[in-house]
C-alpha cells in the first residue's frame, strides 16, 4: 500500500504519480491426485481480475470458441475469446427491463431467457444482433433454457413475490426450428430454474434433458433453506412433445436444522453416466447415477465440500477430465471435486482480492484448452465470473 | 424493538428555558450593529467560525444561485472539497459528500439546528427548494468538529436570515422549462429599524422525462421521474440593544417518482415517494451579558424541532411483482447554549452545551412497527489564544458527548487543534488536526428487510483529519485565493455490503484514506466581470484494495468555473436596471460505480449559460441553458441517468417602495 503524503505542493506531484497497480495474482502449488483413477493438478495461477464485466453477471458458458457472459444487471451478453484474449463488451444488447437469466448457444443462434420481461431473446452468435424476441403469455418468469435436436425447453419459475412465494412452475416446449410454442408441461416441484441437455438426440433418436426444480426458498432461523419439495426430472422425448417419458428424483424439504437441499444446475459427467448438482443453500454436492437411475449422493448422503453454518451458494462446471469446478460465492473461493471417486481434490482456492468484502464468484467454465498429460496431470484453463466485483477471472495451470 | 418509556419533562423544561430566555441573540456571527446591509459577493468565499477559526469553511450566497431551476445542489457544487451526488434532474434527490467521505458523514443544520435525520443515504439537498434561504456554509474536514458527533468529514449549515433592509418588498415569480418543469413562487418581506420578517411560498413540479443514452448507447426517455413539491418558509429576526432573536419555520411537502436504473425503468415505473418535512428553529442571544474590566461574556442559544414523514410505495416491485411499501417518520428536538468569553489578553473561549433527542419510527409492509430513540448530550470547549500581536492564533477544541440509544451508550470524544499565522495583512496560513466520530445511523443498526439487514454490533466511525492551507486576499477584494491540502484516515467506516448471495448487511470496513488539494479563487480582471474557480483533487481509497482503486462516486478531479458580466446601468446598453450574463463550466473526472471500480462512468463537462435582464425596475427576466453540450451519458452511482440540455425561462415581478 502506498500513501500519498500531504504537503501542499509535493502532494500534487505525489498524487499524480499514484498510478494503477497490476492486478493481483494468487499461486497454488501442485495438487496430487486424490482418487486412484483420477488426475493430479498442476500448480495453478489465479488471476482474479483479467477483465471487468457488467452489472450482476449471473451465468457463463463456453461455446463456439467463446466464453459467453450473461450480465443480468446490464441486460447484455458479453463474450471473451480465450485464445485471443479479445473481450467484446455488451456483444448482445437485449434491451432494457429484460433481466436475463440463462443462455443457450445453438450454433449460429443464441437464446436468452428474460426473467423480468417474460420473453426469450434469439440472437445471432456472429453479429450479436437480436433476431427475435419470443413474447407469449405462457412464458412466466422464464429461467432455464436448453435445446435438443427437436425442441427448445424453457423453465418458468413463476415467482409471485417475496410474500407470496412461488407458483407451481412449468416447462414451455418450443419447436426448435420454427420457434412456435408447442405447449406447457407442469414441473414436478416448484421453482424449476434449470434445464440441461443430456442427449440432444437426432432425427431418429429422442433427445433427453434434465430439469432441476430447486424448490421454494425461504428464511428459517435467519438462514435460507429449501422449504418445499425439490426435484430432478429426467425427460426422454417421445412422439408427443408434451408427453415425455419422465423419471423423477425428489429431494424433500430438509429436516429442521439442516440446509441440505436446493439443488442447482445439472452437470453431466464426461461419460454421460452421472449427473451432479451443487446446492444453493449448503456446501454439498448431489449426484445421480444415470445408468442405474438412482441417487448416489442424495439429500441423506451428499458430498460435503466444507463445513459452514451460514448461507452458501455454489455453481459448477464439469470439465472433460471429470473434475467438477465449484464456485463458493460466500467464500470467494473455488473447489475442485474429482468425480472419479467423488473426493475433494483441491480447495478452497481463493479467487478474491480483498478480505473484508465479498466478491461473489457465481459461475465457472472450463475452457477447451484445458489439457491432461499422459502422466494424468491436468493443466486446467478455467474461467470464472464474480457478480459483486464484476470481474472475469482465470485459473490457469502452470 | 419497542421504544422505552419516553420522558419529555427534561426536554420540555430545557426547551422552555432556552426558548423564553430573555437573553436573545442571533447566530454565532453578529449582524452589523448599525443595521446596514451586508454586501456579499456572489462567489463562494471563506468564512471563519469563531469556535474553530482555523477551520476551512466556505460560504456560498444563495440569493443569486444559478442557473435557475437547479437549486441548492448546483450552489453547493461551487464549493471546493464538495461533490454532489445527483440522482436525476431538477428537484430529485441529491446528496453532498466532503473530501472523499460519504453523505452520511456530513451533518446538516438549519440556522444552527441539526436537521439531518440519522438514517438513510444522507440529507437530500436536491429536493429542498432554495427559496428563502440566504446562505450555505460548508464546513470541510475537521472544521465540522464543532457540530459534534456525526460530522465525520464535514458539515453543511443552511441559513435563512432576513437581512436588515428598511421597507417592504413583494416578489412573484414564474418559471417554465424543459422536461415539463414549472415553478411558481411569491415572497414578501419587510423590515424596520429593529426587525425584519420574510415569508416565501413556492410550488414546483417537473415531469423529468428527459432523453438519455444508456450504457449501450441506446437512447431512451426517463420514466417516472417527476415531482411536485410545495415549499413554505417564514423567518423573522429582531435585533435591539445588543439582543437578538431569530425564528424560522420551514414546511416542505411533495411527491416524486422514484425512477429506477436506466436498464430497469419499467420495474420502477410506479414507484412513488412522498415526503413531508416541518422544521422550526429559533436562535438568539445577547452581547455583553456579563462584563468586567478587560472581559466580556456573550450568550447565544438555538432551539429547533422537526418532523419528517416519508412513504415509499411500488405497486409492481422487482422480483416477481407484488406491492412493496414502507413508511417512516422522525421527530427531533435540538437545543444548544453557548457562552463566549473575550478577554483583553487576546483570549477567546467558548463553552457550548447541547442536547438533542431523535425518534425514528418505521412501519414496514408487514405492519411491523419499529421505534428507536436517541438522546445526545454534549459539552464543548474551544479556546483561541492570540499571540505575537495577533499574528499567531492557537486554537483548541474539545468536545465530549453522551449518546443514549436503547441499550447502547456511547461517549464520543472529539476535538481539534488549529493554528493561524497571519503572515501579512493579505496572507494567512492555517492548519488543523482533528478527531471526528460518527455513531451508526438507525438503519445501519436495525434495518430488517428480506435482503437488507442492519447490524447492532457496528462500531462507530472514527476519523483523523488534517489540513493545511494558505489564503491570499488582494486589496479591495479584487482577487482572493485559497489553497488547502487535506488528509483523512477513517477507521471502521460503515457500508452496506453483501455478506452472502442473499443478504446485504451493514459492516465496518477497516480503513479508508483520503487526501487531496482544494483551490478556491476569485478575481475580477475587469470591473464588472468577476470570475471564480474551484478545483478539488481527491484521492480516496481503501488500502486493502489494489492501489489506484478509487472509492465509488468520488471523482479524482473536479473543476467549477464561473464567469459573470454585469452590464447593468450602461448607457450604451439601454441603461437597464439589471443586465447580467453568466457562464459556468463544471467538470468532473471519471467516477467508479462500484466498490471495486470495475464499472465506471466517464468524466463529463457541463456548460451552463444564463442571463438576467430587468427592463424595468419592477420586472426581471431570466433565461438559462444547462448542459449546453447535451451530454447524455452521465449517470449516478446507481446507474440513474442525468439530464441532457435544458432550457429555463423565468419572470419575476417586484413591488415595493
Amino acid at each position: 500500500m502506498r500513501y500519498c503524503q500531504i504537503s501542499l505542493l509535493a502532494m500534487t506531484l505525489a498524487l499524480a504519480a499514484c498510478g494503477p497497480a497490476s492486478p493481483p495474482e494468487i499461486l497454488v502449488p501442485d495438487t496430487p491426485a486424490i482418487c486412484q483413477e483420477g488426475p493430479a493438478l498442476t500448480s495453478l495461477e489465479v488471476s482474479p481480475q483479467i477483465q471487468p464485466i457488467a452489472e450482476q453477471a449471473n451465468h457463463m458458458i463456453d461455446a463456439n470458441g467463446w466464453i459467453w457472459v450473461l450480465e443480468s444487471g446490464a441486460n447484455t451478453v458479453s463474450r471473451y475469446n480465450p485464445s485471443s484474449g479479445v473481450f467484446e463488451a455488451a456483444f448482445v444488447d437485449l434491451g432494457n427491463d429484460r433481466g436475463p437469466y440463462d443462455i443457450f448457444i445453438d450454433g449460429e443462434r443464441g437464446f436468452v431467457t428474460n426473467y423480468l420481461a417474460n420473453t426469450v431473446s434469439v440472437f445471432d452468435t456472429n453479429s450479436g444482433e437480436v433476431l427475435a424476441e419470443l413474447d407469449d403469455p405462457r412464458l412466466v418468469d422464464p429461467s432455464g433454457i436448453a435445446a435438443t435436436r427437436a425442441h427448445l425447453y424453457v423453465t418458468n419459475v413463476e415467482f409471485l413475490g417475496v410474500n407470496r412465494g412461488w407458483g407451481r412452475g412449468s416447462i414451455v416446449v418450443i419447436e426448435r426450428d420454427s420457434l412456435e410454442i408447442v405447449g406447457v408441461i407442469p414441473a414436478r416441484a416448484k421453482n424449476p430454474q434449470y434445464v440441461t441437455v443430456l442427449d440432444a438426440g437426432s432425427d431418429s433418436e429422442p433427445g433427453k434433458i434434465a430439469i432441476v426444480s430447486t424448490g421454494e426458498l425461504g428464511q428459517v432461523d435467519g438462514r435460507y433453506v429449501q422449504t418445499s419439495l425439490a426435484a430432478v426430472e429426467i425427460w426422454t422425448e417421445t412422439e408427443d412433445p408434451l408427453a415425455p417419458a419422465k423419471k423423477v428424483f425428489e429431494l424433500p424439504s430438509p429436516e429442521p436444522g439442516s440446509r441440505v437441499g436446493a439443488p442447482g444446475r445439472a452437470l453431466v459427467s464426461p461419460d454421460g453416466a452421472s449427473l451432479y448438482m451443487t446446492s444453493a443453500t449448503a456446501p454439498v454436492v448431489f449426484s445421480i447415477d444415470l445408468e442405474q437411475l438412482v441417487w448416489v449422493h442424495g439429500a441423506d448422503s451428499p458430498i460435503v465440500l466444507y463445513e459452514e453454518d451460514s448461507d452458501t451458494l455454489h455453481s459448477g462446471v464439469l470439465d472433460r477430465d471429470g473434475l467438477l469446478w465449484i464456485t463458493s460465492f460466500n467464500q470467494d473461493a473455488v473447489y475442485v471435486l474429482d468425480t472419479s471417486c467423488d473426493e475433494l481434490l483441491a480447495g478452497p482456492i481463493p479467487v478474491g482480492i480483498v478480505d473484508d468484502e465479498l466478491e461473489g464468484p457465481i459461475a465457472v467454465v472450463s475452457s477447451s484448452s484445458s489439457s491432461r498429460s499422459q502422466q494424468d496431470v491436468v493443466q486446467p484453463d478455467v474461467y470464472f465470473i464474480t457478480s459483486l466485483s464484476k470481474q472475469l477471472g482465470r485459473i490457469e495451470g502452470m | 424493538m419497542r421504544t422505552p418509556p419516553q420522558k419529555f419533562t427534561t426536554w420540555v423544561t430545557l426547551a422552555a428555558l432556552l426558548f423564553f430566555s430573555p437573553l436573545v441573540a442571533y447566530g454565532e456571527e453578529d449582524p452589523p450593529a448599525d443595521g446596514s446591509v451586508e454586501t456579499r459577493g456572489s462567489a463562494p468565499d471563506s468564512v471563519e467560525d469563531a469556535r474553530l477559526p482555523s477551520g476551512f469553511v466556505t460560504r456560498i450566497p444563495l440569493d443569486e444561485v444559478g442557473p435557475a431551476g437547479d437549486g441548492l445542489a448546483s450552489a453547493l457544487e461551487r464549493a471546493p472539497g464538495v461533490y454532489v451526488r445527483r440522482s436525476s434532474s431538477f428537484g430529485q434527490p441529491a446528496y453532498i459528500q466532503v473530501r472523499g467521505g460519504n453523505p452520511r458523514q456530513v451533518v446538516v443544520l438549519l440556522n444552527g439546528v441539526r436537521v439531518k435525520v440519522p438514517t438513510g443515504l444522507g440529507f437530500d439537498v436536491g429536493s429542498l427548494a432554495v427559496s428563502g434561504l440566504d446562505e450555505a456554509r460548508v464546513y470541510r474536514g475537521g472544521s465540522g468538529v464543532i457540530h459534534g458527533a456525526g460530522a465525520l468529514t464535514g458539515a453543511l449549515e443552511l441559513r435563512a436570515a432576513p437581512t436588515y433592509r428598511e421597507g417592504w418588498e413583494v416578489r412573484a415569480r414564474a418559471l417554465a422549462g424543459s422536461f415539463g418543469t414549472t415553478e411558481f413562487g411569491a415572497r414578501a418581506e419587510g423590515s424596520n429599524d429593529s426587525g425584519s420578517a420574510r415569508i416565501v411560498i413556492n410550488r414546483r413540479q417537473s415531469d423529468g422525462d428527459f432523453m438519455f443514452e444508456d450504457a449501450q448507447g441506446v437512447t431512451a426517455r426517463r420514466v417516472n421521474n417527476g415531482h411536485d413539491r410545495l415549499h413554505l418558509l417564514a423567518s423573522g429576526a429582531w435585533d435591539e440593544g445588543g439582543r437578538h432573536l431569530g425564528a424560522t419555520l420551514l414546511l416542505d411537502s411533495g411527491e416524486s417518482g422514484v425512477a429506477g436504473p436506466s436498464e430497469f425503468q419499467q420495474t420502477f415505473g410506479e414507484a412513488k415517494f412522498r415526503e413531508q418535512r416541518l422544521i422550526a428553529t429559533t436562535d438568539g442571544g445577547a452581547r455583553g451579558v456579563l462584563s468586567g474590566d478587560g472581559w466580556a461574556l456573550d450568550f447565544q442559544r438555538v432551539f429547533g424541532m422537526q418532523y419528517r414523514k416519508q412513504d415509499y410505495r411500488n405497486d409492481e416491485a422487482i422480483l416477481g411483482g407484488g406491492q412493496f411499501e414502507t413508511h417512516a417518520s422522525s421527530v427531533g428536538m435540538d437545543s444548544g447554549a453557548q457562552f463566549s468569553l473575550f478577554t483583553d489578553a487576546g483570549n477567546f473561549a467558548t463553552l457550548a452545551l447541547g442536547a438533542r433527542r431523535e425518534v425514528y419510527t418505521t412501519l414496514e409492509e408487514t405492519d411491523e412497527r419499529f421505534d428507536v430513540m436517541r438522546r445526545t448530550f454534549g459539552l464543548a470547549l474551544s479556546d483561541e489564544q492570540l499571540l505575537f500581536d495577533d499574528r499567531l492564533s492557537l486554537i483548541g477544541v474539545a468536545r465530549i458527548e453522551r449518546i443514549e440509544q436503547d441499550e447502547l451508550l456511547m461517549h464520543p470524544t472529539t476535538g481539534a487543534l488549529g493554528a493561524i499565522v497571519r503572515a501579512k495583512p493579505w496572507l494567512d496560513l492555517r492548519g488543523n488536526v482533528a478527531r471526528t466520530w460518527r455513531p451508526p445511523d438507525f438503519d445501519e443498526l436495525y434495518i430488517e428487510t428480506e435482503f437488507i439487514r442492519g447490524n447492532p454490533d457496528l462500531q462507530p466511525e472514527r476519523a483523523l483529519l488534517a489540513d493545511v492551507g494558505v489564503a491570499f486576499r488582494a486589496r479591495e477584494d479584487l482577487a482572493r485565493a485559497e489553497i488547502v491540502g487535506f488528509y483523512g484516515r477513517t477507521t471502521d467506516q460503515i457500508m452496506f455490503l453483501p455478506v452472502s448471495a442473499y443478504v446485504i448487511e451493514a459492516r465496518n470496513l477497516a480503513l479508508v484514506n483520503s487526501a487531496g488539494v482544494e483551490f478556491l479563487g476569485a478575481f475580477s480582471p475587469l470591473e464588472r466581470t468577476p470570475l471564480s474557480l474551484a478545483y478539488t483533487l481527491t484521492e480516496a481509497e481503501r488500502p486493502n484494495l489494489p492501489a489506484g482503486t478509487p472509492l465509488p462516486n468520488q471523482p479524482r478531479h473536479r473543476i467549477e468555473a464561473t464567469a459573470r458580466a454585469d452590464l447593468s446601468r450602461l448607457d450604451y446598453l439601454l441603461d437597464l436596471p439589471k443586465l447580467q450574463l453568466e457562464a459556468r463550466a463544471s467538470w468532473r473526472s471519471e467516477i467508479a460505480l462500484d466498490n471495486f471500480a470495475s464499472q465506471t462512468n466517464p468524466g463529463w463537462l457541463r456548460l451552463d449559460v444564463g442571463f438576467v435582464v430587468s427592463p424595468k425596475s419592477w420586472l426581471r427576466l431570466r433565461a438559462d441553458a444547462t448542459n449546453l453540450l447535451d451530454y447524455r451519458r452521465a449517470v449516478d452511482g446507481l446507474q440513474r441517468p442525468l439530464p441532457g440540455r435544458a432550457f429555463f425561462l423565468s419572470m419575476e415581478l417586484v413591488a415595493g417602495p
